[in-house]
């Protein structure tokens, strides 16, 4: 792989890292369990929460961080309003 | 048959609010008791709690609850606790509580656990000040958790956490995190203790189902592995427990004595 390839996978995988740190301390998001990977200038954010308002605080996180990114939030807000599921355990 | 209601990681906060009372609107219905594993809210401020608090407020059956890692966030774990309280709601950690299920002794130990990795690829309590630390935390917090299952006079008694005491149910999760989701000493103490269901949160990548390594179900009830308000557990007053021996063995010197 040539140098600069190198040098900018390596910066992607910092970022990566770096805003997942964000995402956790912001207290817009306050989510540690999102996950975030970087290709290029596309960062994905995946995972879960539950309500529509943290899921687009996500992207103003994000742009806030770095506004060159283009952001793929794929956060899916939970339906807290569907049956229980069941189970009789043994 | 005793029909417990389970969830984690509710992750409250004022935005959450109406979703949360929609939640819970119809436990009492579906189960005798309700769970919560831990991560009751979103950065662990009282006023947080309050909003689970108010979702809960009339709902008419006993609610048992461990705090999470996120409770303790803003450092005012003891407020969280009292907000609780106020609802009704009775908060564990290294203590018990027994309900009365149509006549069967529903006992409950809660501590909310911590991490330090599974058997084969855990943490020792050795190297600098900060290691020792968490480790020891964890094996306290484990102790505690034997202590209070060994105590326990019940037909049928529940390990409640919010730390996994298994790898299975982290299954889904990236392995290289393992060592902060949960701990195998959580599982031996719920073994030795006598426990015939754990049931903990935490995990959301993970898996609802495990066992532990002496075969006592495991359930992973974070909200985001569920997918739904809560599970509903349905057990048997004859469910297996493991009859691993007790380090502590309190029940049995009281069994003794008696």
């Amino acid at each position: 792989m040539p140098e600069h390839e190198r040098h900018d996978a390596a910066e992607g995988l910092y970022e990566a890292a770096h805003l997942s740190e964000l995402l956790a301390n912001d207290p817009r998001t306050s989510a540690p369990e999102l996950r975030v990977t970087i290709g290029g200038r596309v960062v994905t954010v995946t995972g879960t929460v539950t309500t529509q308002e943290r899921r687009e605080a996500v992207d103003a996180v994000i742009h806030d961080a770095d506004p060159d990114l283009e952001i793929r939030n794929d956060v899916t807000v939970i339906d807290l309003s569907g049956p229980p599921s069941t189970e009789v355990v043994r | 048959m005793i029909r417990v209601a389970a969830v984690g990681d509710l992750h409250a906060g004022a935005d959450a609010a109406a979703q949360l009372h929609d939640a819970f609107a119809r436990v009492a219905d579906d189960a005798d008791v309700l769970l919560l594993a831990g991560d009751l809210t979103r950065t662990g401020e009282p006023e947080q709690a309050q909003v689970l608090a108010d979702a809960l407020d009339g709902a008419d059956l006993p609610v048992v609850a461990v705090l999470g890692n996120h409770d303790h966030h803003a450092d005012r774990p003891d407020e969280v606790r009292q907000v609780l309280a106020g609802a009704g709601i009775r908060v564990l950690e290294g203590d018990a509580t027994t309900l009365d299920v149509h006549g069967a002794a529903v006992g409950i130990a809660g501590v909310k656990g911590f991490g330090g990795g599974f058997e084969g690829a855990s943490t020792s309590e050795f190297g600098e000040p900060e290691t020792k630390a968490y480790i020891r935390h964890t094996k306290d917090r484990a102790e505690a958790l034997e202590r209070s299952l060994a105590t326990l006079e019940a037909n049928v008694r529940i390990a409640l956490l919010h730390y996994s005491p298994i790898r299975a149910t982290l299954e889904g999760e990236h392995p290289e995190i393992y060592p902060w989701l949960g701990s195998y000493l959580l599982a031996e103490a719920s073994d030795r203790g006598g426990a015939n269901l754990v049931v903990h949160g935490h995990a959301h990548g993970g898996r609802e189902r495990g066992r532990t390594p002496a075969g006592v179900a495991v359930r992973n009830v974070a909200l985001p592995v569920l997918g739904r308000p809560y599970a509903v557990y349905t057990l048997e007053e004859s469910i297996e427990a493991a009859h691993l021996p007790s380090r502590f063995a309190l029940r049995d010197t009281a069994e003794a004595s008696a």
